[in-house]
């Protein structure tokens, strides 16, 4: 029964170390995990006015597009669009722009380019905007309160 | 040992009778084994689905590496993915074949964590094969042996079905995490006088923000956002059923109903937000829909009365008269 009992302590022991890590974690890291203790924090505040970053493609398969499209509309056409990994690449690239932190910048823009962007039969020429919106108003009316270009880059390397 | 009386105390209800105990601790031990067993034959099959992924994964040319596969630029891509992807399949092998066997649900263990460090190291860590992991991970602790020679002791069969217990409790501490944070986070929301998780139309504004994201569609999420207030009550339900999830580990008459709440809530996340968890409904149905802790039928009177936070409501209502010890 010894061994038993202990096993007990110790499997309490380890929730709780679980739970206290996944809380600290909540504060203590913007993603609010280190693999794989994670905080659990989803969808725990209801975003009102969103703030976020957005890629639209300015030439894709050597044809200019006017307007812009969305990054992820160019599903079957790009390897990432439409993957929710690359919108966080994204947001980082993005949130990592417009603090200045070149390291990020390129350690997010090389990720986002050779993991995301590939499927192009020419160079593929994109920029990093800003996006202000209500997301009931944006998916009703794809009505933006604000749209800011922060940065625009030509990608050649994932030409197929 | 009063610690963790308490914390049974806390979190459970009035003990079952102690009337045939050993009898039910011999008839869940023979369950929690079988179904330890179709663990790790789903982990094979999971497995076998990950081997579709694993020539893509070798042409990656960019990681962005989680700590756990931290070496492996240093190595070379191609190289440590066929290494990974070696080791989660025999891994998963091992333990399909040998589940009694410690070596061998440490190898599987240790083949699914390296091999989903890596698929996380592209920018974000998805979530939904976390509670499967971490299960993994606790298994390792079951008592080695065959059904025969641990049945044979009534502490090797207690301490089977604690470790046991361990990966059910694990996976409910992620969902009562996920729903205290929901519900935590309506104050600072509310205060600001913002949509929160309690008002009628908070899901749809998670729905609309999801879809948007990634430019996606689902087949209920376009309703929602026309009428907010359908999501109200299934949200406030979900929360209800995640942030008390922990109780129902200490309170087995309704592990069954709410594990089928659980995989619900699964598929109401799918179908509006087209987040999947496919994982978590497997786990949840061989942990939890297939509980060796739950009574053989279904007493609805004694589930009423164990429901956290309405139990007692739920017993003054029905008139249901406390069972006795």
């Amino acid at each position: 029964m010894g061994s038993y009992r202990a096993h007990q302590m110790f499997v309490g022991v380890l929730l709780a170390l679980y739970i206290a890590g996944g809380c600290v974690l909540r504060f203590a890291r913007d993603t609010g995990e280190v693999f794989p203790v994670f905080s659990w924090t989803m969808f725990c505040y209801v975003p009102n006015t969103v703030t976020d970053y957005a890629v639209e493609i300015l030439e894709l398969n050597g044809e200019s597009r006017q307007p812009p499209l969305p990054f992820h509309e160019a599903r079957g056409q790009l390897t990432g669009a439409g993957v929710i990994a690359a919108n966080y690449v994204i947001l980082k690239l993005g949130k990592a722009l417009e603090q200045g932190d070149v390291s990020e910048v390129s350690s997010s823009r090389e990720l986002f380019e050779r993991h995301y962007l590939r499927g192009s039969n020419a160079p593929v020429r994109y920029r990093v905007i800003r996006r202000v919106y209500l997301p009931l108003e944006f998916r009703r009316s794809r009505e933006l309160i604000e749209s800011t270009p922060i940065s625009e880059y030509v990608y050649s390397g994932g030409v197929s | 040992m009063r610690l963790l009386r308490q914390v049974r105390g806390f979190f459970g209800t009035r003990q079952e009778a102690t009337r045939g105990v050993f009898p039910r601790q011999v008839r869940a031990f023979d369950r929690a084994y079988t179904i330890v067993g179709l663990f790790y034959a789903c982990n094979l099959f999971a497995v076998f689905q990950y081997m579709l992924w694993w020539r893509g994964l070798s042409e990656i040319r960019e990681i962005d590496p989680l700590w756990p596969v931290f070496w492996v630029p240093w190595l070379g891509i191609e190289t440590a993915v066929h290494g990974i992807m070696a080791t989660v399949v025999l891994g998963a092998l091992a333990a399909a074949f040998l589940p009694h066997r410690r070596s061998a649900r440490i190898s599987a263990f240790l083949g699914l964590f390296l091999y989903h460090a890596l698929l996380n190291s592209f920018g974000k860590i998805g979530h939904a094969w976390h509670a499967w992991i971490l299960c993994a991970l606790l298994l390792i602790f079951l008592p080695d042996g065959a059904r025969s020679q641990i049945a044979r002791s009534r502490a090797h069969r207690q301490r089977y079905l604690n470790a046991f217990w361990s990966a059910q409790a694990m996976q409910l501490v992620f969902y009562s995490m996920a729903g205290f944070h929901k519900i935590t986070g309506v104050i600072p929301q509310m205060l600001r006088g913002e949509v929160h998780s309690f008002a009628p139309e908070a899901l749809s504004y998670h729905i609309a923000h999801r879809l948007a994201q990634t430019e996606s569609e689902s087949i209920l999420g376009e309703a929602m956002i026309a009428v907010p207030s359908l999501g109200w009550l299934p949200f406030l339900f979900a929360m209800y059923l995640q942030a008390f999830a922990l109780w129902v580990a200490f309170r087995p008459s309704i592990q069954r109903p709410w594990a089928l709440g659980l995989i619900s809530f699964h598929f109401v996340t799918y179908l509006t937000m087209d987040v999947s968890f496919a994982p978590s409904v497997l786990l949840l149905g061989l942990f939890f829909l297939c509980s060796p802790f739950a009574p053989v039928e279904l007493d609805w009177r004694r589930g009423l009365r164990d429901m956290p936070l309405f139990g007692s409501f739920f017993a003054r209502w029905a008139r249901l008269a406390p069972e006795a010890v």
